[in-house]
């Protein structure tokens, strides 16, 4: 991975004098804290045992001394509390900076990235992984800097008053530290192995509960209830496994921390019996030791973390790298769209596949034209080309202009499509079908899911179209869903509609309905301002009933356009269409006579 | 919404606590083990400085060399015991803690085992899941841990205090003037700072729905033009995040340098009292620094136990939402006698009678009213309808799943009541429209149907249904694991081996809920025909969308609003030139212009 400062710029924007600052506090928090010991140590040897005082004139008493010692408490607290904070804020600051870049990131990436985006991982990802970043920032790089700190104060500190005392107060401190550092890193697998046991747990009882009715049915509780117990008895054994090594770990690192000031102690009496340090020295040795061994038991579990972080940070840039589309800006002076479509020589090649061969057809504006052709010939495919959501070769043009010069976001504009399998969100219903533009009357969103003939569906909800989608709210059926997607569609006059299959989740008689009110509409559209829109309609159906209406029917096979034409000449020349009419005619005679025969 | 996150109890609920005591009875000794070590590691925790005193004042004369050993032995001694007394307060916390959690999911799982059918309908998954995972596992931590930190503070604080007032009670007394305002400030920050970090961990899950939504959603904000608008609403979420973790992070900065202030107020106050005594000589050296070590030690036993307070009255609420459902009790309970009615029916003809049933929910609206049907031995039904016309209530009535608010269901003409819900249910085959499969390999999802089958049996009921060869297809045959839910398999071939796992189950009475969504064309046909070995001289029900399966029925039902329109075999019901020859019809025709499609591809 190599670093590129574009990216990490615009998230510590704002956010990275605060830090340095903070840091610089937790310097000076350190440097405070190690004074109070300093205090304690003149007024004990010169306070109480006479000896001359160290410190400059004016701290030159017990009561000054005291003041100072508080003064230093305040000064460190105060630093810490800056430090602390700031470290936090600014962490803060460029978590949220990273989870809406990443949010915006996703927004704007291609179609075709999107369809197979696996959404869990990617959630992980914006989520944990984020919030991974955003501790090693907000605690553990700054408890790092800390124990750094720590000890490049405290060892110049306690050399320059008593090196021989000094050589005794830090054998042990590398034996915690490495001690730590060994263990953390051979912990995780204790810790894998206790999250893998806890995710099987939690996945026997999801199947469980999702599985009711098969348990129910095949009453077999008693053996459910085993096979949990199984799983439940597993996680406990391993987490106590873990448990386990941490009492280890936790018993031996205090042991070694107790010797440290013991060891400290024992040559701090030899050393004052000698007459060759003070107790006051004595003292202030153990206080400063003190400080110094009880955060190194916890540098191991920092720097694991770190590597940890390292990982993270990889899957983030994953998604970053990720090249986005850019929507552009609307065409200054609008342009007039009417809703011509031509495809001149259009192929689409996707991982050595063929999607599309060579297509060429023209729509006039106002043209209803239908798709036909078997799963895979293609059809999802030219249409979402119209919405300018895949790339292709050769020529696509919208009333006269190339696709490609046209800005994504004004194509989309133009372009509805409507998809097969339309997502809804968590919002409420009238909100959903208003979504695609910024003023809505209520009006407006009525009259669309009146044409989607959706609209006393609506009106039967408990609230509405104030009803609530999603998990809190209503789950739509496939149809409704479908529906509800259409009516964003039709909320405000576009030149060309696509329906991607987008009608296969309603029934026949439904289907006829959307389609008819359709037509209503354009045909007063044309009576009022036949100047203005025409309105191109696209759509794909296996249907018969709604193919025949079409002006003209394009029939695909293996990305191949194989047949053009209406209803009336497809049917007189051998090919999918015709058998497609022969079929119903087949299973009309059939129904007629299986009605006489009884 | 009962499943929404609730408040947490700002009161002590005593009667909760108790509920919960008896999962912590088979523990009472080895808490009684761990309150007594925790006992003993606070009081030594509280030696250490009065091991300086010692030092300092016994052996800190300049010229007199006294022997160190004894006392060099003694301190090592002290160590080596608070060593080991860790290692094992940590095992045992741990001991415990484990135990009470897998106790608390044991008693919830077998509970949910033993409740009916309603209450999975009207409770999400997720929130039983929640449950008896991380609410199990707060409990656990909260009450083992809890009580480590408690009796470790409560009984520092005690040695402490003691400390000092032996030493000198009048300067301990001084010193002592900080404890309160440090417990207030204590309690304070802590409850603060639990309840932001509540509401920030609340609003980071609201984030990670955002997430989820913006990645799902991001092809329709797409073709809709919205990513803008998607974009604006996910910054204000996120916005909202980061103020309160700025919030939350603004006391847990400030709580630890208040009460390190404080304690160096506690230094000052008893540097500033005990030298003058110490120089007169009331007041030894190596008191003094005790005293002043004590100072700084103090804050620690009064943050956990303001800590652990907070928590457990945060606990409370997992406490109440995992002990709602250890308590809940089930609906439908067997009849006191129907263990006995049961005996000796072993064989079920398959004659089902609803006789006049009628049913709701609670008090909604009737959904089946003065309902008949009877249904002969070995007679496979198909029930059509619309959403809401009572087919799946039927079916769920049937399995008894729901018992009916009048009339009854008999089984071989005897009121289901009668006999136990594992009579009947044992003799039950279901087959769901979402094929439901567990972890575990395709032998043992199959096996369900039957535990003591053998692997022969296994095999054969996969052959029944064709299910043979796609199953020799994959990596290891019968032994492929399925994954969980069985999602390594397509929905095809879960369908397929929950039917072979109904027809080793050899059913008495057998239920398809057939699927919606589209498989393959050749699938389909291997599904059609396992359905149909499957219905073979069983009394079945089939809620039934391909219209295929509906035409092969013995009887046909056509309901409405929980009444039967028409009732029929296929070709008497398409003479009818009815409701049903109109679905028929149109739906038909549908499929077939797929099949046509599919076909070509």
């Amino acid at each position: 991975m190599h670093h590129r400062p574009s990216l990490a710029t615009p998230l510590l924007k704002g956010n990275r004098a605060l830090y340095l600052l903070a840091l610089a506090a937790a310097a000076l928090g350190t440097l405070f804290s190690y004074l109070p010991p300093l205090f304690l140590r003149s007024i004990i040897d010169s306070g109480l045992g006479g000896a001359p005082w160290t410190l400059p004139a004016p701290l030159a008493s017990v009561g000054a001394s005291l003041a100072g010692l508080f003064t230093a408490s305040v000064f460190a607290a105060g630093f810490s509390f800056a430090a602390s904070f700031g470290t936090q804020r600014s962490a803060e600051g460029m978590a949220r900076a990273l989870r809406q870049k990443l949010f915006g990131h996703i927004q704007l990436l291609p179609f075709e990235e999107l369809s197979k985006a696996p959404t869990g991982d990617w959630v992980q990802r914006c989520t944990s992984d984020v919030d991974t970043l955003r501790r090693l920032a907000a605690l553990q790089f700054p408890e790092l800097v800390n124990n750094i700190l720590q000890a490049a104060w405290a060892l110049p500190i306690l050399f320059s008053i008593h090196s021989e005392l000094a050589l005794f107060a830090i054998p042990l401190l590398p034996v915690v530290l490495g001690f730590s550092l060994y263990f953390f890193t051979q912990v995780q697998k204790a810790f894998k192995e206790s999250d893998e046991s806890e995710g099987r747990l939690s996945g026997v009882l999801q199947e469980n509960v999702t599985g009711v009715r098969v348990v129910k049915a095949f009453a077999r509780q008693e053996y459910e209830i085993e096979r949990f117990g199984k799983e439940n008895a597993h996680y406990r054994k391993v987490t106590r496994k873990l448990i386990n090594l941490f009492a280890f770990y936790w018993g031996t690192v205090n042991f070694l921390s107790m010797v440290q000031m013991g060891l400290v102690l024992t040559a701090g009496v030899v050393f004052v019996q000698q007459g060759k340090a003070t107790v006051g020295t004595v003292v202030m040795f153990l206080t400063m030791t003190g400080m110094l061994v009880w955060p190194i038991r916890q540098l191991g579990r920092v720097l694991t973390d770190l590597g940890k972080a390292k990982v993270s940070w990889g899957r983030i840039r994953e998604i970053l790298d990720k090249p986005t589309e850019d929507l552009g800006a609307p065409l200054v002076p609008a342009y007039p769209w009417r809703g011509k479509v031509e495809f001149r020589g259009v192929s689409v090649n996707r991982e050595g596949r063929s999607l599309l061969a060579n297509l060429t057809f023209t729509l006039e504006a106002g043209t209803t034209a239908a798709l036909l052709g078997p799963t895979g010939s293609g059809k999802s495919t030219l249409v979402h080309l119209l919405a300018g959501l895949l790339d292709y070769e050769g020529e696509i043009l919208l009333d006269g202009r190339e696709l490609r010069s046209i800005p994504k976001g004004e194509l989309r504009q133009q372009v509805g499509l409507v998809l097969q399998e339309p997502y809804l969100f968590a919002k409420t219903i009238g909100e959903n079908i208003g979504l695609a533009h910024g003023d809505v009357r209520p009006e407006e969103i009525v009259a669309a899911a009146r044409i989607a003939q959706f609209h006393e569906g609506i009106e039967g909800f408990p609230h509405g179209y104030e009803t609530l989608l999603g998990e809190r709210g209503v789950t739509l059926s496939g149809g409704q869903r479908q529906r509800t997607a259409i009516s964003q569609m039709l909320l405000r006059p576009r030149p060309v509609l696509v329906f991607d299959d987008s009608l296969s989740a309603v029934d026949n008689h439904t289907d006829a309905q959307i389609r008819r009110s359709l037509r209503d509409r354009s045909e007063n559209a044309k009576r009022h301002s036949p100047e203005l829109l025409v309105g191109t309609v696209i759509l794909i159906s296996h249907r018969l009933s709604t193919l025949a209406q079409a002006d003209v029917i394009l029939v695909l096979e293996k990305g191949r356009l194989v047949q053009r034409g209406s209803h009336r000449e497809l049917v007189a020349v051998e090919g999918l269409y015709r058998r497609m009419a022969e079929l119903q005619n087949a299973l009309k005679r059939e129904w007629a006579t299986e009605g006489e025969e009884i | 919404m009962r499943w929404e996150e609730e408040e947490f109890q700002k009161k002590w609920d005593m009667g909760l606590w108790r509920r919960l005591l008896k999962f912590a009875k088979p523990y009472t000794w080895d808490f009684a083990v761990l309150a007594l070590v925790m006992l003993c590691v606070g009081s030594i925790d509280a030696v250490f400085p009065l091991m300086t005193k010692i030092a300092v004042d016994q052996f800190m004369t300049p010229g007199v060399e006294v022997g160190l050993a004894g006392f060099a032995l003694t301190y090592l001694g002290i160590a080596v015991t608070q060593a080991l007394l860790v290692w094992f307060l940590i095992w045992q916390a741990g001991r415990i803690e484990q135990g009470l959690i897998h106790d608390l999911r044991r008693a919830g799982f077998d509970r949910l085992q033993k409740l009916s059918f309603s209450y999975f309908d009207r409770t999400p998954g997720g929130w039983i899941l929640t449950r008896l995972t991380s609410d199990a596992n707060r409990l656990g931590e909260t009450i083992s841990w809890g009580l480590v930190d408690m009796i470790w503070g409560a009984s520092l604080m005690i040695a402490i205090i003691t400390a000092m007032l032996i030493l000198d009670w009048r300067l301990g007394l001084i010193t002592l003037l900080v404890v309160p305002p440090l417990a207030w400030v204590s309690v304070y920050f802590q409850g603060k700072m639990l309840v932001w970090y509540r509401k920030v961990k609340k609003l980071g899950s609201e984030l990670s729905a955002a997430f989820s939504e913006g990645i799902q959603g991001a092809r329709s904000a797409k073709v809709l033009s919205r990513e803008e608008g998607n974009k604006q609403e996910f910054h204000y979420k996120a916005g909202r995040l980061r103020d309160s973790a700025v919030r939350s992070a603004w006391f847990s900065a400030l709580y630890l340098p208040m009460v390190l202030t404080l304690g160096s107020l506690g230094t000052v106050l008893a540097l500033g009292f005990g030298t003058p005594m110490a120089v007169a000589g009331t007041l030894t050296v190596g008191t003094l620094v005790a005293f002043a070590a004590y100072t700084v030690q103090f804050f620690e036993p009064v943050r956990e136990l303001a800590r652990v307070l907070g928590e457990l009255q945060q606990a409370q609420t997992s406490a109440e939402r995992l002990l709602s459902l250890v308590e809940t009790e089930p609906e439908i309970l067997d009849a006191p006698d129907s263990e006995a009615a049961s005996a000796g029916h072993e064989r079920v003809l398959g004659r089902v009678t609803f006789d006049s049933v009628g049913f709701r929910y609670g008090e909604g609206p009737w959904i089946l009213q003065d309902f008949y049907l009877e249904v002969a031995p070995g007679t496979s039904v198909a029930l059509v309808g619309e959403t809401g016309s009572g087919k799946s209530t039927i079916v769920n009535l049937l399995c008894r799943f729901y018992e009916p608010t009048q009339g009854k269901v008999l089984i071989d003409g005897v009121d289901y009541r009668q006999r136990t819900q594992h009579w009947l249910q044992s003799r039950l085959g279901y087959v769901l429209q979402t094929p439901q499969l567990f972890r575990g390999s395709v032998r043992d999802n199959i096996r369900y149907g039957k535990l003591q089958a053998t692997d022969a049996e296994v095999e054969r009921a996969a052959d029944l249904v064709s299910a043979m060869p796609f199953i020799l297809d994959l990596e290891n045959g019968f032994d492929t694991d399925v994954g969980e839910s069985g999602n390594r398999l397509s929905t095809g071939q879960k369908q397929l081996v929950s039917l072979a796992r109904a027809v080793l189950a050899d059913p008495a009475l057998f239920i398809l809920d057939e699927a919606t969504s589209s498989v393959d064309t050749e699938t389909e046909r291997l599904i059609q025909d396992a359905v149909e070995v499957v219905l073979k001289g069983r009394t079945s029900f089939l809620i039934a969308h391909r219209l295929s399966t509906v035409r092969r029925a013995d009887r046909i039902l056509l309901l409405d609003k929980g009444r039967i329109l028409e009732d029929g075999n296929h070709e008497a019901l398409m003479a009818l030139r009815g409701r049903y020859f109109e679905l028929y019809t149109e739906q038909f025709l549908d499929e077939e212009e797929k099949h046509l499609l599919e076909a070509e591809a």
